[in-house]
């Protein structure tokens, strides 16, 4: 007997759903912690990305400024990619509380995403979209602040 | 009894035995998770650092400009009845705030009076964060008709003038513009509403308006200075931490009574007041429309929005001619972002001394701590925008363990020797 079957019987299923979606959802998830952004790959698969906070690990009420270091798969620099980002807490209904934009970086491989801040502890989302040639990819970053 | 029966005792027997738990066992005994520790410890003052850098002040960190802007400070010559100085509004007694619902100088302001000490740490100032260094605030009541009400002119004058001013601004900024041409350099003139002294300032040269705004401004920086080290020493609350970080239960206990702990368990967990009252100075300093009704008569304040707009417009933010930063540097100006979210946003207070800066809120609408409790835990609608803010479920003993809570917060200021 499983306890979906058994609680349905009695009617008390219901009181369980939230408790489920929760846990469903926390698994689901993979957000990574202030410290360990480094390597992410985009949704696609075109480019893989690693991020160098400053500061690290990322703080709170701080403006920043990340170096983005973007290469295809069999890691080649990505030059010249038009690359935007947008984000905010999902939990709050807010989004980020300044108007970050990314510019060419160092080098070919660079990007330097400016004018990054975290107001509040918690969950954040974040979407770069990264256009280089014909090919538009998107990296989303879940962080844990 | 079948076996699904069986279970179905167990369960029963398994939730009263919880419920039993929870109403016997004081939560305000349960020690602190280390996640609980680790929030409790970011709010901490002994984590609070230097203010940052202001790079639009070159003078921010000198000894000798704080000298001298801790003398203007508190000098009502500057004013245009010689009544008025920054500490009227910013009173030392009172956390460098008024006690008033709205500030009153030679006219009654728009807002409440905030307490500046600490203000050093945030990116804007005011409560819709219209200026974007303490320079660029500090100037603006000096010329504002309802607070000292003077203008930039007589001010260079009485600077000029005065034997202990003159040579503590030379020492710092060279030469003061000379002016002793009545005609080049009238007694009153300045930009602005007075027609008077608009008219005057209009005529003169752009050279001399020049020198002397940029004089000004050097009286805003040295007044930066001195307001730089302003800020909050610990309270009880950071002593109760002290002793959580060291394990010193005993002392710890001592500290805090249960419904202090259980205020501190509120304030970082169910009633979610840490999302914006975080870090030691228990403040985020961002924009939040929290649905707080406006002053009987008035329209409803625009807040951050409006602040936005005149910030960027401002000819001494961090970006200006004034600034002593190179634009790269002024990030926040640069990465400032507009939204209708920010209509009615206002900029979120320190919670540290609410013992000696009531009445709270933008315009002092509230003067008990029981009655901001009240707002949060309602959340009603917005007169303007949207209130991001949700309702709090808490009861009313929970209420009063936030504010029990609150109260542990006070503390003295380090008021600097100079």
């Amino acid at each position: 007997m499983t306890l979906a079957f058994y609680f349905r019987d009695r009617g008390l299923l219901l009181l369980w759903l939230p408790v489920y979606f929760t846990l469903s959802h926390a698994a689901l998830g993979q957000p990574v912690g202030a410290g360990d952004i480094a390597f992410q790959s985009t949704v696609a698969g075109h480019y893989e990305v690693r991020f160098d906070s400053q500061p690290k690990p990322i703080v709170i009420n701080q403006i920043q400024s990340w170096v983005m270091s973007v290469r295809t798969g069999d890691g080649l620099c990505v030059k010249g990619a038009e690359i935007t980002v947008v984000g905010g807490m999902p939990e709050h209904n807010h989004g980020f509380p300044t108007a970050p934009l990314v510019r060419p970086g160092a080098n070919d491989c660079e990007y330097l995403v400016e004018g990054l801040r975290f107001h509040m502890s918690g969950r954040w989302e974040m979407s770069f979209n990264i256009k280089a040639g014909a090919k538009t990819d998107t990296l989303m970053v879940s962080l844990d602040l | 009894m079948s076996n699904s029966d069986r279970l179905m005792a167990l369960i029963a027997v398994g939730i009263l035995l919880s419920a039993g738990y929870f109403l016997l066992d004081d939560p305000s005994d349960q020690p602190w998770t280390p996640d609980e520790e680790k929030t409790l410890e970011s709010l901490w003052i002994g984590n609070l650092s230097q203010p940052p850098i202001d790079s639009s002040n070159a003078v921010a960190t000198n000894i000798n400009a704080a000298k001298l802007g801790h003398k203007l400070f508190f000098d009502p010559r500057l004013s245009v009845n010689g009544l008025v100085s920054c500490a009227i509004c910013h009173q030392p007694s009172r956390h460098f705030s008024d006690g008033m619902a709205k500030g009153f100088a030679i006219g009654e302001a728009q807002r409440n009076t905030p307490s500046i000490v600490g203000t050093a740490y945030s990116p804007w100032f005011y409560w819709d964060g219209r200026k974007d260094s303490l320079w660029a605030q500090a100037l603006a009541p000096l010329e504002h008709e309802d607070e000292h009400g003077g203008n930039r002119m007589a001010y260079i004058h009485f600077i000029s003038g005065d034997e202990v001013y003159r040579p503590m601004y030379q020492e710092l900024f060279g030469d003061l513009p000379d002016i002793s041409d009545p005609v080049r350099f009238p007694a009153n003139a300045a930009p602005g509403d007075n027609p008077e002294w608009n008219k005057a300032w209009q005529a003169m040269a752009a050279a001399d308006q020049e020198s002397i705004t940029r004089a000004f401004t050097n009286l805003g920086k040295s007044i930066a200075a001195y307001e730089m080290l302003l800020v909050p020493q610990p309270s009880r609350f950071d002593h109760y931490v002290e002793t959580e970080l060291i394990n010193d239960a005993s002392t710890q206990e001592s500290l805090f009574s249960p419904n202090e702990k259980m205020g501190l368990r509120l304030f970082i967990g169910k009633a979610g007041c840490i999302n914006c009252h975080n870090g030691p100075l228990l403040t985020n300093n961002e924009f939040h429309n929290t649905g707080l009704v406006n002053s009987a008569g008035e329209i409803p304040d625009k807040g951050r929005v409006e602040g936005e707009r005149l910030v960027r417009a401002d000819p001494f933010n961090c970006a200006g001619r004034y600034s002593d930063s190179a634009v790269n540097d002024c990030a926040e100006l640069r990465f400032m972002r507009s939204g209708v979210d920010l209509i009615g946003a206002m900029r979120t207070p320190s919670l540290r001394n609410l013992e000696g800066t009531a009445p709270y809120m933008h315009k002092g609408q509230m003067k008990q701590l029981s009655e901001v409790l009240d707002h949060y835990n309602r959340a009603p609608e917005a007169m303007i925008g949207h209130n991001e803010a949700e309702p709090l479920g808490l009861n009313d003993l929970e209420l009063r363990q936030l504010e029990d809570f609150l109260n542990t917060l006070n503390g003295p200021v380090l008021t600097p020797i100079l």
